[in-house]
């Protein structure tokens, strides 16, 4: 009895966090012009003229190449920095790893007017690259945090005894830590992709009049001319962004179940530790 | 007389060594596996975990680092591996200088205390590992790892993963993975001290037959006394990154040097005094603090009135019927018993001596009657089995 009222109470909260945000979807099939809810009709009229606007459906590609850009460069960035914070034994490093976190902390409008500014002065306003290399900043405590757990929970003996059995460092690296620790890569991967393609501050000051990207467009509609094609956009970058947590809920259940980074003396208790899913 | 030989400091180094990336895959050991480090330290900062040691290490050899931790053991086993530079000395696999040699190119087999299994590797590509380092043919990978699995009784375990297996057959597909190409010599680190006892006790049997029928050299690593008892040929105890004493374990118990190694291995009854007189025939006399004389063994040069301690094992002394009995071959003292375990075939009785210092003996149940009976009694001691130690070398620990 306890049990169901438990799981009465979480849906009950589940639905009152996350409910608000699908209403977006009836406001984009809907028939009516405005923003109304309930919607009066079904329609996709507002999707057709969602991807028929060049506007929109460039804002759209130009969102998806940043977060790309800012995810690679966050991956490859985050990666070398937590090998190095793990790895090395220097005091130097462990005094260093909060300054990398410092972008989680730093509010994000400082952030952008800083970035603004550096924009100005090395006369790069609306650049795509720096647009890029600054969503990278921002996504790379979460990568640098992820990655290093992954990295600590990793047995650095592997390595060793890779080089021990032949295998030069770079190869040791690549056929030993890399692939134990790729679902880990790969997650870290999609949160810097999300985060980069939501971001919306840093975007704003960055981004030309003309080549704003997606979440920028939408400010600006809002702004201007409220019109359904706002829901639609919502609705794809919600689409885009359950795909992403849908593929780290199952980059990490792989993870599991191959028993990835998990080097232990004592399978048999260790197994019992790890949850399994049907 | 005009002419020095130089030492092997110049000894050829192989071209192959420092150049190539990719080691060869021998079909049988190309290196003897002779070792010798000289005067190597290890600094880490103020730290000096290793202070200038000398091991050396023949061909077949089984040696074992004993040690408490933080005796420099490990960071000597790592120093051998390749994985930490020296910060100074030179080590030598037979005439090669391989100080400077990367890991990945010295051919050394080496077995993690955890093992260190690839996890995301079956045990077939675990084995295989090392032979595709050096680039062995399809064929060859198949034979070889088969070779290796039958070597360590593990056939037909080539798809499973590391945690489908148990402790002990993780242990052994480290061993062929370490052992599958041959190296000249194999390094573990404390390799059993994950498992239980009894797997402990197989695995003990195991690597030594695995000693014997690769004819491998072996160094281990390991703090654990019967594990060095049961695998070496000769144990090299370390203390505080220096070595003190290296010999056979029936050596270093019988004729310990230091009071840490009387102390480390096995069990001692240590009774302090001074030096009364060194005689000639490698014995010595001393006075105990209590007004007693024992005489024992002595290999060092010490000097009358020097502070000296004289250590016996509890399981060679044995109750003397008589307390006026002057043979000169043995010590005589008196014991005072404290309390007796019951061991079944012993009976371990812990008291005090009449010096003062606190002793254990091992005794046979009827020959302790006496004792039992009364609390107190003499206990004997061959003068052949009892040690004169210097009282501090500068790095004495409790054990």
């Amino acid at each position: 009895m306890a049990k169901v009222t438990v799981r009465v109470i979480a849906c009950v909260i589940a639905t009152f966090l996350i409910a608000p945000t699908f209403i977006v979807v009836p406001l984009a099939l809907s028939t009516s012009a405005f923003l109304e809810f309930p919607p009066p009709g079904w329609s996709t009229r507002w999707f057709d003229q969602f991807f028929s606007d060049p506007q929109w459906t460039n804002a759209l590609t130009r969102s998806l190449e940043v977060a790309t850009g800012a995810m690679v460069l966050a991956v490859v960035l985050g990666f070398a920095a937590a090998y190095a914070l793990v790895r090395s034994r220097s005091r130097f490093l462990g005094w260093f790893e909060p300054v990398l976190l410092l972008p989680m902390m730093v509010p994000i409008i400082v952030y952008a007017i800083a970035a603004y500014g550096v924009a100005l002065t090395v006369g790069l306003v609306g650049s795509m690259w720096l647009l890029m290399a600054a969503q990278a900043v921002i996504a790379l405590p979460y990568v640098l945090l992820n990655l290093s757990a992954a990295l600590r929970t990793t047995d650095p003996r592997l390595e060793l005894v890779a080089q021990s059995l032949g295998a030069p460092p770079h190869v040791a690296f690549r056929k030993v830590l890399l692939p134990l620790i790729m679902p880990a890569v790969a997650g870290a991967g999609l949160i810097a992709f999300a985060l980069s393609l939501d971001e919306t501050v840093v975007a704003l000051f960055l981004t030309a009049d003309g080549s704003p990207t997606l979440p920028v467009q939408m400010y600006s509609s809002i702004r201007y001319q409220l019109n359904p094609l706002v829901p639609v956009a919502a609705t794809i970058m919600m689409g885009i962004w359950i795909v992403i947590v849908v593929l780290v809920g199952l980059i990490h259940r792989q993870a599991l179940r191959r028993g990835g980074r998990r080097t232990s003396i004592e399978p048999e208790i260790g197994e019992s530790l790890t949850p399994t899913y049907p | 007389m005009t002419r020095v030989t130089e030492m092997t400091d110049t000894a050829p180094r192989p071209a192959a060594s420092e150049g190539s990336t990719a080691p060869a895959l021998p079909q049988t050991p190309v290196s003897e596996g002779a070792l010798r480090l000289e005067a190597i330290t290890k600094r880490f900062g103020d730290v000096t975990a290793v202070d200038s040691v000398d091991v050396s290490l023949e061909p077949g050899e089984f040696l074992t680092l004993l040690g408490p931790s933080g005796s420099g053991k490990t960071t000597t086993l790592l120093l051998i591996a390749g994985f930490e530079r020296p910060t100074a000395g030179e080590i030598y696999l037979d005439a090669r200088r391989i100080t400077e040699t990367p890991a990945h190119q010295r051919d050394m087999g080496m077995v993690f205390q955890n093992y260190a299994l690839f996890p995301h590797m079956t045990v077939f590509d675990n084995i295989a590992f090392p032979l595709r380092m050096r680039g062995a043919s399809r064929a060859e990978l198949r034979t070889r790892t088969a070779e290796s699995l039958a070597l360590v009784r593990l056939e037909g375990y080539e798809a499973r993963y590391p945690r489908e297996l148990s402790g002990g057959q993780q242990q052994r597909i480290a061993l062929a993975r370490a052992s599958v190409y041959r190296p000249p010599l194999m390094l573990m680190d404390e390799p059993l001290s994950a498992l239980d006892r009894k797997l402990r006790g197989e695995m003990q049997v195991e690597i030594r037959r695995l000693h014997r029928d690769l004819g491998t050299s072996m160094i281990s690593v390991t703090h654990d006394q019967e594990e060095a008892l049961a695998l070496s040929d000769r144990i090299v105890l370390m203390n505080e990154g220096q070595i003190e004493q290296v010999g056979s374990a029936r050596e270093i118990y019988e004729r310990p040097q230091t009071l840490f190694a009387a102390r480390f291995l096995g069990e001692s009854n240590v009774l302090s005094g001074e030096l009364m007189q060194p005689g000639s025939d490698g014995t010595a006399e001393v006075l105990l603090s209590t007004g007693q004389r024992m005489r024992g063994r002595i290999n060092w040069s010490a000097s009358k009135g020097d502070p000296v301690v004289v250590m016996t094992r509890p399981e060679r002394g044995s109750v003397a019927a008589v307390a006026s009995n002057p043979d000169p071959a043995s010590n005589l003292i008196e014991f005072k018993l404290d309390e007796a375990v019951y061991l079944g075939d012993r009976l371990r009785c812990h008291g005090t001596f009449a010096s003062g210092d606190a002793g254990v003996l091992l005794l046979d149940v009827r020959e302790a009657q006496d004792l039992l009976g009364t609390g107190r009694g003499w206990v004997s001691w061959p003068v052949d089995d009892t040690v004169v130690l210097p009282t501090v070398n500068g790095r004495e620990v409790s054990a």
